[in-house]
């Protein structure tokens, strides 16, 4: 060790805060240098002064003082107790938001449900003219599709004068659903009011 | 040094006839824990030393000090069920201290020059020194004062915790929230600028202004 590396190491030295073998290496440097020998006694000097000038100023007096007022204000405000299962709680709680908030993500929103069904007595299998096979009063329903995330806005192409139209005929079987495509007529098309 | 911690030289006792290191002040928590906030007091008569010790030496102002000291008080009463039982009580709180104490010194900013030595109180030390010796222990701490505000807050929490508290540079590192590499590095600097501190004042000429 040169005398810049045991100058460097010299503020920790002087209160041994270095590892061991440091230690032992500034130690051996030192015992032959008068110079760093001196560095070492300045250290210890200001830091013996350090210590010697800050003995605190408080007496018995202030710290009675000080007693009084924090058991004054513990005695009017009481310890809030902390339940040991508390923070197993709190993890359990973080982990169930984490978990809902992670499928969520993953899976998206379905859409809302309809409005209850008004029963469906009678399934007529349909014509080859779907447009004609649907009169006022017929007891097959003509539902709209929910709009699917994937395509939002196809539903509402159908009912654009010109473009395709889809006919959905549910019958009183929920797992038997007739579709139709079909290109609807502008003056076929029914106003809002009419749909069902 | 740590004043009156007889406590922790029966604890290092302990550990060295190798039985397990309970901290003394385990079953004063247990108490205060248990619902008798008397013992509350008790604790406060074992640690008011250093806590108010530690923030007079970090803030540099006894009034600031003295609301420091409350406010550490206060927060350990309150949380003291978070106090793990098998730590050393004085490392988590010289934690609670040292945070207080960087609260209100952030609020209060650029540290002032320190009148507190010239202020004529009554807490000075039981014993009162002779007017000479009073002079000079007043110059000296107004001096000491000045060489620590020279610090950044971070290394004069580092240098106080370690070399004027007494705690080792792990438990240092602890209760500053930093690595122990860190604290070494803080207090090494630290003690750099003392010392230059006073080799200035050394050569500084006879009732001269740095």
């Amino acid at each position: 060790m040169n005398c810049s590396q045991v100058l460097s190491q010299l503020p920790l030295h002087v209160e041994s805060d270095l590892p061991e073998a440091e230690g032992r290496a500034v130690t051996a440097h030192l015992e032959a240098c008068p110079a760093c020998r001196e560095a070492l006694k300045r250290l210890a000097a200001s830091q013996a002064w350090l210590k010697a000038g800050t003995e605190p100023p408080f007496d018995a007096q202030a710290r009675a003082a000080l007693r009084r007022a924090v058991m004054a204000q513990i005695r009017t405000s009481p310890r809030r107790r902390v339940l040991p299962w508390r923070p197993l709680l709190l993890a359990a709680a973080s982990v169930a938001l984490v978990v809902v908030t992670a499928t969520r993500r993953g899976h998206p929103v379905p859409p809302p449900r309809e409005a209850p069904r008004p029963p469906v007595t009678t399934v007529d299998v349909p014509g080859p003219a779907p447009t004609e096979a649907l009169p006022q009063e017929s007891p097959l329903r003509l539902a709209r599709r929910a709009p699917s995330p994937e395509a939002p806005d196809e539903a509402l192409t159908d009912l654009l004068p010109g473009g395709p139209s889809r006919i959905e005929l549910q019958t009183d079987n929920p797992n038997v659903r007739i579709i139709w495509l079909a290109r609807v007529a502008p003056d076929d098309q029914p106003s809002p009011q009419e749909q069902p | 040094m740590l004043d009156g911690v007889d406590s922790l030289a029966m604890a290092e006792e302990g550990a060295s006839l190798g039985r397990p290191q309970a901290d003394p002040l385990e079953a004063t928590v247990l108490r205060i824990r248990s619902g008798e906030v008397d013992a509350f007091e008790d604790l406060m008569l074992a640690t008011e030393k250093q806590v108010l010790g530690v923030a007079w030496r970090i803030l540099g102002d006894q009034d600031l000090a003295r609301d420091a000291a409350q406010e550490t008080f206060l927060r350990i009463y309150r949380s003291l069920d978070t106090y793990r039982l098998g730590e050393s009580f004085q490392a988590w709180m010289y934690r609670i201290a040292a945070n207080v104490c960087c609260d209100l010194a952030r609020k209060r900013g650029p540290a002032p020059v320190s009148t507190d030595t010239l202020e004529a109180s009554g807490s000075e030390p039981a014993v009162p020194p002779s007017a000479e010796e009073a002079v000079l222990l007043r110059q000296r701490r107004d001096l000491v004062h000045q060489a620590l505000d020279t610090l950044p807050p971070a290394e004069r929490a580092a240098l106080v915790l370690r070399d004027l508290e007494g705690l080792s540079t792990e438990e240092v590192a602890r209760a500053l929230g930093v690595r122990p590499v860190t604290i070494r590095s803080q207090v090494a600097s630290a003690r750099t600028k003392v010392q230059a501190f006073c080799s200035r004042l050394l050569r500084r000429p006879a009732g001269g202004r740095s």
